[in-house]
């Protein structure tokens, strides 16, 4: 699932449809952010389903303690704040230009791959 | 301003401030640009030829700025805005390259960009994009009033790998006739230059301000004045210095011309005119002057020798000829002849008789025939004397004419410094020649009437009368020590004279011996004084040439001097006038100068307080104050009515906000062409206040033009949109390898509503991308409609704008934003939201918000359509209904 949403997503970066120009980084922010609560859903699932319906504040608190790694946790935690500040309506927040698309994009994928390692898992390329 | 008015203002004044008419002259002709023609020709029939009032260009708005490959910018990319007053916000943020439409609008204009102008090199050199695929190139399109066609300006680079900004072709923009504007009323204002103008130093921000006022031809024209100042000053100096380099010379000259050149130099203004006399000679008539006695010294005349042997001849011959009249007997002869006439007379009428003086002979017809023939004889002897009484008294005449006195000036000749006393005592002692006693021979006269004859008229008329004289020779007594040494004669005691007729008046009382007497003295004492006089001449000629030789080359100094000195003089006599009339013009030119900025300050002070609004800092008033190099914007401020200098309290979003109030003050002018103003991030530094007073600022000009505002900060374009103020927005994104595109931006609600749309219309999307993305659309569709409503609703109640800013910023999540809109509290029960929600919009409404919220995490599947359109029904809800 994560992947998919993921490949999605970039896919509508890199290739995307040839009408409203700029639509389609947001939407790929959209995606990629799904992506990414995604793979903690399948971590928590793993590691400590209790954590599956807590707030994802409580989520990310945990994830330090959790994955054994503070530095990496605080970094999904920056990556999940800028998405999610993206994906809603913020008065003075302004259009992410591209180059930032694409660097949170890289840092999803980073963080999805590594959130499956972390819970155990190998995540299956298609 | 027209110029005319100008013209108007200054007459006026000149009127009522009575100025001087020589004065009003200089301003006039100073203000007409003929100030040179006045002073060259100094005619006043010449009607000065007002330039031609330049026609003011016009007006124009923007259409489209296009950018290649300059900047941030690589392939061509368009920023369109519509024409005519009104607000446009181009947003973007930082490194987008909106900018680079700014600068490059602002190059393409003015060839400049304030922005990088004084940076370094570095700067300047990066203006090229890397990443075109085609060589650089600005453009814009203009609306041009009472032009149909667009007009396009542009400056193209002829190769992608231009390095140098200055090789580019410029089209389009002289037809304008922008140069003067883009000085004057400056279209363009960046984030360097809004705290340029409070911050550059005071006169430059006096020349920002006073520039487009229409004063140039009051500044020019009192920099004219100057300039002829300056002009009159040199000229004078150099007439000045000339004459120091001779002054020693002139202080030398010992004469009258030297005095005279110097009394009309001594003070200023020269009295050129009677250097001119001297130089051409003429001193007056004043004979005792120097040079006249000196030239008349030169010059002075004396019988010359041969004169006065002439006349010593002439004395001589008569004295040979009356020697032989006195040995010829020829007066006794005319007596005789008279005796006997009386003689044949008595025989006449008496008839023959003894004779009656020897009583002898007797006088008969013989005796008559001898005697007759004997008076002729006798009458030609007395003819002789007739003749020799002539000569005589011709002799004494010329003698006469010699010997007149000394002229009286020549006891003058001292005051040159010649020494005539050799010449006066020889020259007194000529003429005293015929006068000096003793050593003259003379005679006594006795009329001889005193014989008393009968027959006396009896005697024809024409018939001379004969008178004997006889003289009696004075001897000479003594000689007198200054006299010549006078030959001495042996004189005879008695004389034959005569005295011939009333006709012949001789009355020379010398002997014979006497003339000769004469004759020798006027050789000798005339001799005398030729000699002195020789010396007199050589020494007076001597004097003359010593002081010609000092004048001379003075007097072509003079000559030299003089046009020099001439002008200097006239430069002279300008230099109060044309100091008068700079004067006076700077003073018109204050006023004109308050007056006209009077409208501006009071512009900008209101744009300011507008903006400052919350600022303890009271703007009380602008003033351009000062001349010259003290000239400065006076910007009075002050701290709780408590005057304060201005930029030293003021925060740097005041500082800006002052800066950005004085721009628009004066890019508004109506002399202005330009119609639109281009703003370049307005917004740093500002606190909310400042950016809601902002907005309302721009709103304000763009009234009257199109402002373009580009910023990165979305405050404003929130603020703008929140304050229902009319705008056009435009985001500028930036792509891969500096694609840059502009394009126009709708407002919150509807964009978002329209990303949804655009993804549910989307083909090659597959349906669960769609599911996943459209709800977070929605979502933020719903967000956006919540916000308008908190920010409408508050500021309707007049609530604090920066709580309600922290208020929404705060608010991260649609549930915060409604609970913002429902409950008016960030911190509300969630029940109460969802209660008021059901309660408000009923359960389309909770459904609608269900679905976004879940659905953005992709919790949800359901009819994608029937959500976009639930959205927008709430969102119109929400926004008509909370805060209509």
């Amino acid at each position: 699932m994560t992947p998919e949403l993921m490949v999605e997503s970039r896919s509508l970066l890199d290739a995307p449809p040839s009408s409203h120009p700029g639509l389609w980084e947001r939407a790929a922010i959209l995606l990629a952010r799904q992506a990414l609560e995604e793979s903690l859903d399948d971590f928590w699932l793993a590691r400590s389903p209790d954590l599956l319906h807590a707030s994802m504040r409580a989520q990310l608190l945990c994830l330090g303690p959790l994955m054994n790694n503070d530095h990496d946790a605080a970094q999904v935690a920056q990556l999940w704040g800028a998405l999610s500040d993206a994906c809603h309506f913020n008065t003075y927040q302004p259009t992410p230009s591209p180059s930032e698309v694409h660097t949170w994009l890289d840092q999803t994928e980073c963080f999805c791959a590594l959130l499956a390692r972390k819970a155990g898992r190998t995540v299956a390329h298609t | 301003m027209a110029d005319n008015s100008l013209d108007d203002i200054v007459l006026g004044r000149i009127y009522r401030d009575d100025l001087e008419e020589n004065v009003a002259k200089y301003v006039l002709r100073a203000l007409d640009g003929t100030l040179d023609e006045f002073i060259e020709g100094d005619s006043d029939k010449k009607q000065p030829s007002r330039p031609a009032t330049p026609q003011s260009p016009a007006g124009a708005n923007l259409r489209r700025v296009s950018v290649t490959g300059f900047r941030g910018i690589g392939p061509p990319a368009d920023l369109d805005v519509v024409p005519g007053p009104g607000l446009t916000l181009v947003v973007g943020a930082n490194g987008t390259g909106k900018s680079s439409f700014a600068e490059g609008l602002e190059f393409l204009l003015t060839g400049r960009n304030s922005r990088w102008q004084d940076k370094s090199a570095e700067w300047r050199h990066g203006w090229r994009n890397l990443h075109a695929q085609d060589p650089p190139e600005l453009q814009a399109v203009f609306a041009v009033d009472g032009k149909t066609e667009e007009t396009l300006v542009s400056r193209r680079w002829h190769s992608t790998d231009a390095t140098r900004i200055e090789d580019h072709a410029l089209e389009g923009l002289d037809a304008l006739e922008w140069a003067s504007a883009l000085e004057t009323h400056r279209p363009f204002l960046s984030y360097d230059q809004l705290s340029d103008i409070v911050e550059k130093g005071p006169s430059a921000r006096f020349d920002a301000m006073a520039a487009g006022l229409g004063l140039e031809r009051l500044t020019d024209a009192r920099e004219r004045l100057r300039h002829q100042r300056l002009t009159d000053q040199r000229m004078l100096r150099e007439a000045q210095q000339e004459l120091d380099r001779f002054q020693a010379d002139l202080d030398a000259l010992d004469d009258e011309r030297g005095r005279a050149v110097r009394t009309a130099l001594e003070n200023e203004p020269w009295d050129l005119e009677a250097v001119i006399l001297v130089l051409e000679g003429v001193l007056g008539e004043d004979a005792d002057r120097p040079l006249n006695l000196l030239r008349r010294l030169t010059t002075l005349d004396f019988p010359s020798a041969e004169d006065i042997e002439e006349c010593c001849r002439k004395l001589r011959e008569v004295h040979t000829e009356l020697q032989e009249f006195k040995g010829s007997n020829a007066a006794r002869a005319a007596l005789l002849q008279s005796a006997l006439e009386v003689a044949l007379l008595v025989h006449k009428y008496e008839g023959d008789q003894p004779c009656p003086v020897c009583g002898e002979g007797s006088l008969d017809d013989h005796w008559k025939v001898a005697t007759v023939e004997r008076t002729f004889d006798l009458a030609d002897e007395w003819v002789h004397a007739t003749r020799m009484s002539v000569q005589l008294s011709d002799a004494f005449d010329r003698v006469g004419e010699l010997c007149k006195p000394m002229p009286d000036w020549l006891s003058n000749a001292g005051q040159v410094g010649i020494d005539a006393s050799a010449v006066t005592q020889a020259w007194n002692w000529w003429s005293r020649a015929l006068t000096d006693e003793p050593g003259l021979p003379r005679v006594e006269t006795r009329d001889v009437d005193e014989f008393g004859l009968p027959w006396h008229e009896k005697i024809p008329k024409n018939r001379p009368v004969v008178r004997i004289r006889l003289d009696e020779v004075d001897q000479p007594k003594t000689q007198e020590a200054d006299q010549p040494k006078t030959q001495k004669v042996d004189q005879p005691k008695f004389q034959w004279g005569m005295d011939i007729g009333a006709d012949f008046a001789f009355i020379n009382t010398l002997t014979d011996q006497g003339m000769l007497e004469v004759a020798g003295r006027l050789t000798e004492r005339g001799a005398q004084v030729r000699t002195a006089l020789e010396s007199l001449r050589e020494r007076a000629g001597n004097e003359l040439d010593r002081r010609e030789n000092q004048w001379r080359p003075l007097r072509r100094q003079l000559l030299e001097w003089l046009p020099v000195a001439r002008r200097g003089q006239r430069a002279a006599t300008r230099m109060a006038p044309t100091q008068a009339a700079a004067d006076w013009l700077a003073n018109v030119e204050d006023d004109v100068r308050a007056e006209r900025f009077r409208p501006i300050a009071d512009r900008a002070r209101r744009f300011w307080e507008t903006m400052g609004k919350g600022s303890s800092v009271a703007l009380d008033d602008l003033t351009l104050a000062g001349q010259a190099n003290r000239r400065h914007l006076d910007i009075a401020t002050s701290v709780d009515g408590r005057n304060t200098p201005a930029l030293a309290v003021m925060s740097q979003g005041e500082l800006n906000a002052l800066s950005l109030s004085l721009f628009l003050a004066r890019a508004l002018l109506p002399e202005s062409p330009f119609r639109f103003l281009v703003i370049d991030d307005p917004v740093q530094a500002m606190d909310p206040t400042k950016v809601e007073g902002l907005a309302r600022v721009l709103a304000e000009a763009a009234e009257e033009r199109q402002v373009i505002v580009f910023t990165h900060d979305e405050r404003l374009s929130a603020t703008v949109h929140r304050l229902r103020i009319e705008h056009k927005l435009l985001a500028v994104t930036r792509h891969e390898n500096s694609q840059v595109q502009c394009q126009p931006v709708q407002e919150p609600v509807r964009r978002h509503l329209g990303d949804a749309r655009a993804v549910w219309l989307t083909d090659p999307l597959d349906d669960n991308t769609r599911q996943r993305v459209i709800p977070g659309f929605c979502r933020q569709a719903l967000e956006a409609a919540c916000v308008e409503a908190v920010w409408r609703a508050r500021t309707s109640a007049g609530c604090d704008y920066a709580r309600t800013e922290q208020d929404v910023t705060h608010a991260q999540t649609l549930n915060d934003k409604l609970k913002l809109v429902l409950l008016d509290d960030l911190n509300g029960n969630h029940q109460d939201m969802r209660n008021a929600l059901y309660q408000r919009f009923g359960t389309r409404a909770r459904d609608v918000v269900d679905a976004c919220n879940r659905g953005a995490h992709g919790h949800w599947r359901g009819g994608m359509d029937g959500l976009i359109d639930g959205t927008e029904w709430l969102a119109k809800r929400i926004l008509t209904q909370v805060a209509p």
